[in-house]
């Protein structure tokens, strides 16, 4: 990877001492150009390429221990996508990136809306809403355990002090799993919809919002008609980066509940997690790869819809 | 920065009407829902210094209280003289490897992305920005195999190169956005006084567009310091570990152990939240010039 930026230097030194003509040096800068951009892209091309190359190759082998590894063509597709166990991890991961992200965005949203004009409480606060987001999420993933859990957690400690009915076992129910599941990723991530927007917010020339003020436009007006048109690019990129981002999470879920009860919060990348590291089944894991691969590409193109707008609107 | 102070309490921080009566009702309300607010957030951070602080009986004490009384050091000891301090050195190498080689490529990137008109620009930074879209718990396999095939499992070299491919697109799109704030014709005024392109780039656009670099390393840092995944599965030895993947196997191996989880919970937020108190300025002012610069 090294190797590729020193061209780029030698190349641009000989470029700025002037011999050549107009057109030697337009030429010399198109080639410049190329090489500054070049090892960015070949890293991300070299992380595109190969996974899907590999996934692609070894899902259509069959490996067992002790067994010689056999082609099977689309096998392990059929195998995968037919049984009972993989509907519901995509169910699992419907449910929890779908919520998760309106709910992440939305209360993002608020929460950019009411703190942008940074006082000094709402600075405070914002700082606050950091510490989660800054967190590793085993450790979110740990103190939440034990905040909620119903025998010794401080949460069913406050219900009994204050005569409450007993705090219940959240993560015994699968309904209630997923939906304590869900929040708990929210309110972690909350901070980066948060900091988006309201950097974006930052950028609105204030002239257009007083406009719309003097023609007569309440707050909320204002909010749906001036202000978040006008950031609705960084809000369309925020939720797509979101929506990769928790369709791909392991580890919270690892060590909040497990996927449990009753694999009702195993999402496909915790069921991935466990083929590859805890049942040693490359074959499944790699069809798995290729699905999970396959669903983010599906993702992504309205990313790159949105992308293509900003790409090529500077061009 | 000023004017705008000046002009911002008439633009109206607050919903509604001004007649004072309602206005200090408003206040109060607002002060309370950020009271609420803190308390929601940092509640786990707070339980788990507390936790942390306690004595070893004192943990799990029910009903269990808030201050811890009296106060013992005792997790942090147990876990500073475990491996934990090896996992913490793993990881600062990591992250700020990470760090280094994505400002190293990123940032010329995002240079010849706004600089430079050539044939294929957009394609080039379409396919670099499409980066973020490949989600990373479907690369974890492919790459372990390939890891292992190469001899690079259990090494630094291994998760700052896999670091630094997941962070390079949002850093590229983040600078990108900055650099283009900058005046071209301030790197061409240094050109004339004789410096070649790559020097003005990093000795004038560099320093001007401080924040958003400021920014996309403070973003890259925290990825890198708190990954799990790609950490568990290229790393084996006990050694090698980092943060997050040695707090994971505390819960496996020692289950109840919460003092020491907790004790390593705390140090292992330190310096990511030091390093944003210092930055916290410059951060969200660099990702105001990013995504301006992106619309």
């Amino acid at each position: 990877m090294t190797t590729s930026v020193t061209p780029t230097l030698s190349s641009t030194d000989d470029q700025s001492r002037p011999p050549g003509t107009r057109a030697w040096r337009a030429r010399r800068r198109r080639s410049t150009g190329w090489l500054y951009m070049a090892p960015a892209f070949l890293l991300v091309l070299a992380v595109t390429a190969y996974p899907l190359y590999f996934a692609a190759r070894y899902s259509v082998f069959r490996m067992r221990m002790w067994e010689p590894v056999e082609f099977v063509g689309l096998d392990n597709y059929v195998h995968l996508l037919t049984e009972p166990r993989f509907l519901s991890n995509l169910v699992a991961s419907a449910v929890y990136v779908f919520a998760g992200v309106v709910g992440c965005a939305g209360i993002g949203l608020g929460l950019a809306l009411a703190l942008r004009s940074g006082s000094r409480w709402q600075r405070l606060l914002r700082t606050f809403i950091l510490i989660p987001w800054i967190t590793s999420e085993v450790v979110v993933a740990i103190t939440w355990r034990w905040l909620l859990n119903p025998q010794y957690g401080p949460l069913t400690a406050v219900f009994e002090r204050f005569g409450l009915p007993d705090f219940p076992n959240v993560f015994a129910s699968e309904t209630s799993a997923l939906v304590a599941l869900t929040l708990v990723n929210v309110w972690r991530s909350l901070a980066f919809p948060m900091l988006m927007f309201l950097a974006a917010l930052q950028a609105v020339p204030k002239q257009t919002e007083e406009a719309a003020q003097v023609d007569g436009a309440g707050y909320w007006q204002r909010v749906r008609y001036v202000l978040v048109p006008a950031i609705m690019p960084v809000i369309v990129v925020t939720v797509i980066v979101l929506t990769i981002n928790y369709f791909n999470m392991v580890v919270l879920v690892l060590d909040l509940t497990g996927g449990g009860p009753t694999g009702a919060t195993e999402i496909l990348g915790l069921r991935l997690y466990r083929e590859a590291f805890e049942y040693f089944s490359v074959d499944t894991a790699a069809t798995l790869t290729m699905v999970m691969l396959l669903i983010n590409f599906v993702l992504a193109i309205f990313y790159f819809r949105a992308l293509r707008r900003q790409a090529g609107g500077e061009a | 920065m000023t004017t705008t102070a000046g002009v911002r309490p008439a633009g109206g921080p607050g919903p509604g009407m001004r007649r004072p009566s309602r206005r200090r009702g408003w206040r109060i309300a607002a002060i309370v829902l950020v009271i609420l607010g803190v308390v929601v957030f940092s509640a786990n951070s707070l339980w788990a210094l507390s936790t942390s602080l306690k004595a070893p009986d004192d943990i799990l004490a029910y009903p269990p209280s808030l201050i811890p009384n009296p106060v013992s050091f005792d997790s942090y000891t147990r876990v500073l003289d475990g491996q934990f301090v090896r996992w913490f050195l793993n990881s600062l190498v990591v992250a700020v490897g990470t760090v280094v080689v994505v400002l190293a490529v990123s940032i010329p990137a995002a240079y010849g992305a706004t600089r430079f008109q050539f044939r294929g620009q957009t394609a080039l930074l379409f396919v670099i920005l499409a980066g973020m879209a490949v989600g990373q718990v479907a690369t974890v396999v492919p790459f372990y195999f390939l890891a292992s095939r190469l001899g690079l499992i259990d090494t630094y070299v291994v998760l700052i190169l896999v670091y630094s491919v997941w962070m390079t697109p949002l850093s590229v799109w983040l600078l990108r956005g900055y650099f283009k704030s900058i005046p071209v014709s301030l790197d061409e005024a240094a050109m004339l006084d004789g410096c070649t392109r790559f020097r003005a780039m990093l000795r004038v656009v560099v320093p001007l567009a401080r924040p958003g670099v400021a920014a996309a390393a403070l973003i890259v840092f925290v990825y890198a310091w708190n990954e799990f995944i790609l950490a568990v599965a290229l790393t084996m030895s006990d050694s090698m570990r980092t943060v997050p993947v040695g707090l994971h196997m505390f819960l496996a191996t020692y289950g109840v152990d919460w003092g020491a989880i907790s004790a390593g919970s705390i140090v292992s937020l330190l310096p990511v939240l030091m390093l944003f108190l210092v930055l916290q300025r410059q951060f969200v002012s660099g990702l105001t010039a990013g995504t301006l610069g992106s619309q």
